[in-house]
């Protein structure tokens, strides 16, 4: 081959090359757009399916040149490369090289900045994982934060993916505040100024501030209000798809308020700050509640309202009025039977406006509706035998009508239940109100009295006037408590049973024990809030065995017996000297 | 730091009871490849000349080899050398390299340092970098060099010289091998300076809103922070080279007559208190794997407080290991291995804690006050593991007992005194190295033959307790069913430091050594192969040499999911690893298939040097010195390879050009 053939060959390899380049560049030409930031251009084909699939990295992140320099640097073999680094991540957490696990971490993320998964894996793997195999609990502390700092890295890669935000709420919050060294934890957040500083680049950390120091639960808060402004804003005017269910999606945010103050009630006595903390906590869970939450299974499907219980129950109400106009009597001729069965008072709550009816009278009222109308639809029934053929269409529509509404209470009572819903809302209410903080303070109180060991109601004598006060002991201040509380189920039934309550028994059984402690009887013949534990006797869910009202009588007989057969009393013997009350 | 094998020259070249010593396979090897060697070389001649003239081919290119190699000329092996120089400058190979190395440390520092030790990652860097293009460079040199000569004819204007075949090749060996050499040394040095200027830094102090310093007192309560025991008060440094450090203000007490701290300038005050001096000083406490000294002038507000460089990143610490370490079980029975606590990583033993009879014994030989620079307090460094049974007391610590304990060896006569100190208890710490200054003279018992109590006192730990140059130290969990986790190299006294530029030198002899294997291996295989298939030779040869660990595994025959051919049929047939294959003919087939890959595999993984052996930067990474008799198995390693590759490449050559 001479020389000038070479050429030729290179020539053309150049216009083949050349030639090719133009079908490319027109394919991927970007879109343009005016400056009111309308489409002008909509670009090439790829152009076009990068931005409908949200691939375009310009759109996806901020182009960091580190990654990109990574990337290039793998010189194609990205995919050989991102798995060696997996590799290496794996050997290096089963040999406990942490170190070299969190610098593998970085130049993964490096590579596959825009996975959304590998930051979320690779967090959780930091925060819990590699957190919890330190025996130290500042160690462990520090290695959550550096799941968290992972994480804020993938920020500016993926500013249009709330799932790495949701991520840095859920470590905040319950990694710091719900482990078993949470005290420790929540002790170390409060001085890490450093910390405070980083987190500063991302949220508003002068909003994490409290009377008691910065709190994470803010952090988190504030890190859940940056995801749900993300997806109801949207970023730069683009659209932020929402990868979580309505229903957990929307509780996140107000639930970091009520967690909040579930800690600090461990941590300080209660004051007005944390009263004001307990308000806001039920103000934002009432706005969840009214929020209208589409079912994940099929959107499409109206959006319910946990609120939206009465509003949907007196709709019912209204559309059967309407319903028994175009049919009258058919109603009562085909429940007649059916309602036979239940007391007079029962069936006269169907007739009553929903709104008039206590929680109580309206729990009766939804289980009588459920037994009329759940077997069969009996309003379709109604609309199709009992309505005039000039009705029909009239009754069809409104038989529509109900069945919307039914819906709506019927996926209503099941997300209710899945959240917990009432219980936080009654919770949050009776938490801010007064009597709910003096209630948590005689607890506060009463801890710190145990604690000094001070049980039973003691005297102090003032040394120089001589005067001797009563002051109560760990046993009055349970009791003044537990005053609180009855007088708080009494007014929220519904507190009766579920976490509160569980949280009660604790409380409960540390009387007791102070109790016995002091050489009184373990459990009092009086006990004030003995129809709760009856109550919940009742309801089968009394495994922390306190005594019934049964167990209580019992004693009482088995006093009796005792007291005919004429054994001794148990010696009283009385340290105190006679009691002068001022 | 991970560190399995413990090299002693003696015993890895002569072999013990336990293993046959690497002198005697090298001569079988000798041995073997000789007569594999006669025995390939007698076949190509005879498929060339017939059997007859074979064996006078094969009789006379061996005959001719001694003196080849007798009468060789070193002027004309530095000629040709000087050649291969020239020709691999010309190439500018080394320009490329030498560009991109220096790219990588302007730009490098972009992007590496921070994390808990930046010291490591430097280290890593600059290391995996310089191996990875000096292994590249010499590769490409190696492996084009004699086959462009022979595709270009050029290499007839030395062969028709009188230069023997020995010098062509050891020509280009010699040549590749100083331009290697020069170009690691610069690298090394600039490598060195690199790091030492990326983790060079100083702080300042913490101040508050009024330019004041302000210390806070103490108190786990409030802050959470632990603190030292002796701290009274506290502040931080400011945040500067991705960390902060914690400054404590510890009160040091002292008799009167006894010398005041030696870091005098980090003295805040100092006051009399009965019989005792109470200094007030300052200590920064370790943050990302280093600490600085704190000089402090003026007095009040008026006081300023400077900190030195970092200290603490370059080190060679010298560790003097246990001979042995003994896992005892709750019975108190001797295990070879501790107990596991469900890790997959096995290298940690465990041992249990609380009234049980659990315990590690390390066994010390040769246990001298020479080898220490102050014998007054002797470093332990211990590394332990933490296994958790039950939440158990969160703010504080698991706590390990040390006990110290004279002993003697299997044949030797018994001591008549044995002595055992007092338990030196102390809180761990996992994930860093801790440091308990064993004193010189410590409080114990003296036991008689019989196991009778002689008396307490206070004694010598080399005098008394170690006479015949053996010491044990035990190690026992203190916490009831907590548990301790151990290797051998988890717990040993530091000797006096060896220099760090040493150390960083030895790291390079490393990568040395492995330039010396490539660039052998590349003239070799470039004897008798075309350069795209020297290259590929040598990189497999590279692979294998650095991942022959990862590759053995596969080799061994109850791997789960087959060999190659089984793997692939499971991969399209969505079949899992662990899935029984129905037996039949073709699942015969794919498996014997595949026994005969993996042996071929497992062969190749024997004959290619095991570069891993030959890799120091661990010891750079985590600050240990690289021992002379480490040193020195891997220099005879490298020897070995050599010197075979040598003669390999000789012979090939010599047929060559018979044939030709």
């Amino acid at each position: 081959m001479n020389q000038s053939s070479s050429f030729t060959r290179k020539v053309i390899y150049i216009a083949c090359i050349g030639g090719l380049l133009i079908p490319l560049s027109l394919v991927s030409r970007p879109a343009t757009r005016n400056s009111a930031n309308e489409i002008k251009d909509p670009g090439g084909l790829l152009s076009q399916m990068r931005d409908a699939n949200d691939l375009s990295p310009a759109k996806l992140s901020e182009i960091d040149p580190g990654s990109e320099t990574m990337k290039l640097a793998s010189l194609g073999l990205r995919g050989i490369a991102v798995n060696l680094l997996w590799m290496k991540a794996i050997k290096a957490k089963e040999e406990k090289e942490w170190d070299v696990f969190a610098s593998t971490l970085n130049s993964l993320v490096k590579i596959q900045p825009n996975f959304i998964k590998v930051w979320e894996f690779q967090a959780h793997n930091l925060s819990y994982n590699v957190a919890v195999e330190f025996d130290d609990y500042e160690q462990r502390y520090h290695w959550i934060k550096k799941g968290i700092e992972f994480l804020t890295q993938g920020i500016p890669y993926n500013r249009r993916d709330h799932r790495i935000i949701d991520n840095l709420g859920m470590i905040c919050g319950q990694k710091f505040g719900t482990a078993d060294e949470r005290f420790q934890y929540r002790t170390l957040f409060r001085n890490d100024d450093l910390f405070h500083d980083q987190m500063s680049q991302f949220v508003d950390v002068d909003q994490i501030n409290t009377p008691y120091g910065p709190d994470h639960w803010l952090l988190a808060y504030l890190w859940y209000d940056r995801s749900l402004n993300m997806v109801e804003n949207n970023v730069d005017g683009e659209r932020v798809q929402k990868f979580s269910k309505d229903m957990l999606f929307y509780q996140k945010k107000p639930s970091q308020l009520r967690n909040m103050g579930l800690s600090l009630r461990d941590e300080f006595r209660a004051d007005e700050f944390q009263q004001a903390n307990w308000r806001r906590a039920y103000e934002e869970w009432l706005a969840y509640g009214n929020r209208p939450i589409r079912w994940d299974r099929d959107p499409s499907r109206p959006a319910v309202s946990l609120e939206g219980l009465t509003t949907s129950l007196q709709t019912v109400q209204n559309l059967r009025h309407e319903l028994d106009k175009l049919a009258p009597g058919a109603r009562t001729q085909m429940l007649s039977v059916k309602v036979a069965a239940f007391p007079k008072e029962y069936v006269a709550l169907l007739d009553r406006p929903v709104d008039s009816l206590d929680d109580e009278e309206l729990e009766k009222m939804r289980q009588l509706d459920s037994v009329l109308y759940g077997a069969d639809n009996l309003d379709e029934l109604i609309a199709t035998t009992s309505v005039t053929t000039n009705d029909k269409r009239a009754a069809e529509e409104i038989v529509g009508k109900i069945n919307v509404e039914r819906f709506k209470l019927s996926l209503g009572d099941s997300l209710r239940s899945t959240m917990n819903y009432d219980h936080w809302r009654d919770h949050t209410l009776v938490e801010s109100t007064d009597k709910g903080i003096e209630a948590r303070q005689f607890i506060f109180d009463a801890v710190e009295l145990r604690r000094q060991s001070l049980l039973d109601e003691f005297m102090v004598r003032e040394p120089i006037a001589g005067t001797q006060t009563l002051y109560p002991g760990a046993i009055q201040k349970f009791e003044n408590s537990f005053s609180d509380w009855a007088q708080i189920m009494l007014e929220y039934p519904g507190l009766r049973e579920g976490p509160l309550m569980n949280e009660m028994i604790d409380v409960i059984n540390d009387y007791m024990v102070v109790r016995e402690a002091a050489g009184k009887d373990g459990w009092p013949d009086d006990f004030i809030l003995q129809d709760v534990i009856d109550f919940r006797f009742g309801k089968g869910r009394a495994p922390d065995e306190l005594p019934t009202s049964a167990d209580v009588a019992e004693r009482f007989e088995t006093r009796g017996r005792l007291s005919r057969l004429r054994l001794p009393k148990r010696p009283n013997i009385q340290f105190v000297q006679p009691i002068e009350q001022e | 730091m991970v560190v399995k094998d413990f090299p002693d020259l003696m015993r890895w070249l002569f072999g013990d009871s336990t293993r046959t010593g690497a002198f005697l396979i090298l001569l079988l090897l000798i041995l073997a490849s000789s007569l594999f060697g006669l025995f390939f070389g007698f076949l190509v001649a005879s498929f060339r000349h017939g059997p007859a003239e074979a064996f006078y081919t094969v009789a006379k290119v061996v005959a001719g080899a001694i003196p080849d190699w007798i009468h060789i000329s070193y002027r004309r092996i530095f000629a040709i050398a000087g050649l291969a120089i020239k020709e691999a400058i010309r190439r500018r190979v080394i320009l490329v390299a030498f560009l991109i190395f220096a790219l990588s440390l302007l730009f490098g520092g972009w992007f590496i340092g921070g994390g808990e030790h930046p010291d490591r990652v430097y280290i890593n860097f600059v290391m995996w970098g310089t191996q990875l293009l000096i292994l590249m460079l010499v590769m490409l040199i190696s492996a084009f060099s004699l086959p462009d000569d022979i595709r270009n004819k050029t290499i007839y204007t030395v062969s028709t010289k009188p230069v023997r075949i020995s010098e062509i090749v050891l020509g280009r060996i010699v040549g590749f091998a100083i331009l290697g050499t020069g170009l690691l040394a610069v690298m090394g040095i600039i490598s060195l300076l690199f790091v030492w200027r990326g983790l060079s830094h100083t702080h300042q102090i913490a101040v508050n809103d009024g330019g004041q310093v302000e210390f806070q007192p103490v108190d786990r309560l409030a802050t959470g922070h632990r603190a030292s025991d002796n701290a009274i008060s506290g502040t931080t440094t400011l945040f500067d080279s991705g960390h902060r450090h914690y400054v404590e203000v510890v009160e040091d007490v002292r008799g009167i007559d006894d010398p005041p701290p030696a870091d005098t300038e980090s003295i805040l005050s100092q006051e009399t208190r009965g019989d005792k001096i109470v200094y007030q000083r300052l200590q920064v406490m370790h943050a990302s794997g280093h600490s600085h000294n704190v000089a402090v002038t003026g007095k009040g507000e008026a006081a300023v407080y400077d900190f030195s460089d970092a200290k603490g990143f370059f080190r060679a610490r010298k560790p003097k290991y246990a001979e042995m370490l003994v896992f005892f079980d709750r019975q108190g029975e001797p295990k070879r291995e501790g107990m596991s606590t469900g890790d997959e990583w096995t290298y940690l033993g465990f041992i249990d804690g609380g009234i049980t009879l659990s315990r590690a014994e390390y066994l010390f030989n040769n246990f001298s006050a020479d080898d220490f620079s102050s014998t007054d307090v002797l470093p332990l460094e211990l590394k332990l593991g933490v296994y958790r049974s039950h939440k158990g007391d969160i703010n504080t610590r698991i706590r390990a007992g040390l006990q110290i304990e004279s002993f003697t060896g299997e044949n030797e006569t018994a001591l008549p005194r044995r002595f055992r100190s007092e338990v030196m208890e102390f809180e761990t710490e996992e994930d860093i190295i801790q440091v308990k200054g064993i004193p010189r003279k410590i409080p114990g018992q003296i036991y008689g033959p019989e196991g009778e109590l002689i008396e307490s006192g206070i004694y010598d730990l080399f005098d008394d307790f170690a006479p015949n140059g053996r010491l044990k130290l035990t190690v026992r969990c203190m916490d009831q069913s907590q548990y301790l986790g151990m290797a051998r190299a988890s717990v040993y006294f530091r000797l006096t430091d060896r220099p760090y530029w040493l150390n960083f030198a030895r790291g390079y002899i490393g990568i040395w050594m492995q330039m010396m294997i490539v660039i052998c291996l590349g003239v070799s295989l470039s004897t008798f192969l075309s350069s795209p298939v020297t290259m590929l030779g040598t990189v497999c040869a590279i692979i294998f040499g650095f991942f022959s660990e990862s590759i053995k595994k596969l080799t061994v025959p109850e791997v789960s999911g087959g060999g190659p051919v089984e793997s692939f049929y499971r991969l399209v047939t969505q079949k899992n690893q662990e899935e029984a294959l129905s037996r039949s003919l073709s699942v015969d087939a794919m498996e014997q298939i595949d026994k005969l890959f993996i042996s071929m595999v497992g062969a190749v993984t024997r004959i290619v040097p095991d570069f891993s052996r030959l890799d120091f930067s661990d010891f750079l990474t985590y600050g240990y010195f690289v021992d002379n008799d480490r040193l020195a198995v891997a220099f005879l390693i490298s020897f070995a390879f050599c010197t075979g590759l040598t003669l390999m490449g000789y012979f090939c050559l010599k047929t060559r050009e018979l044939a030709g």
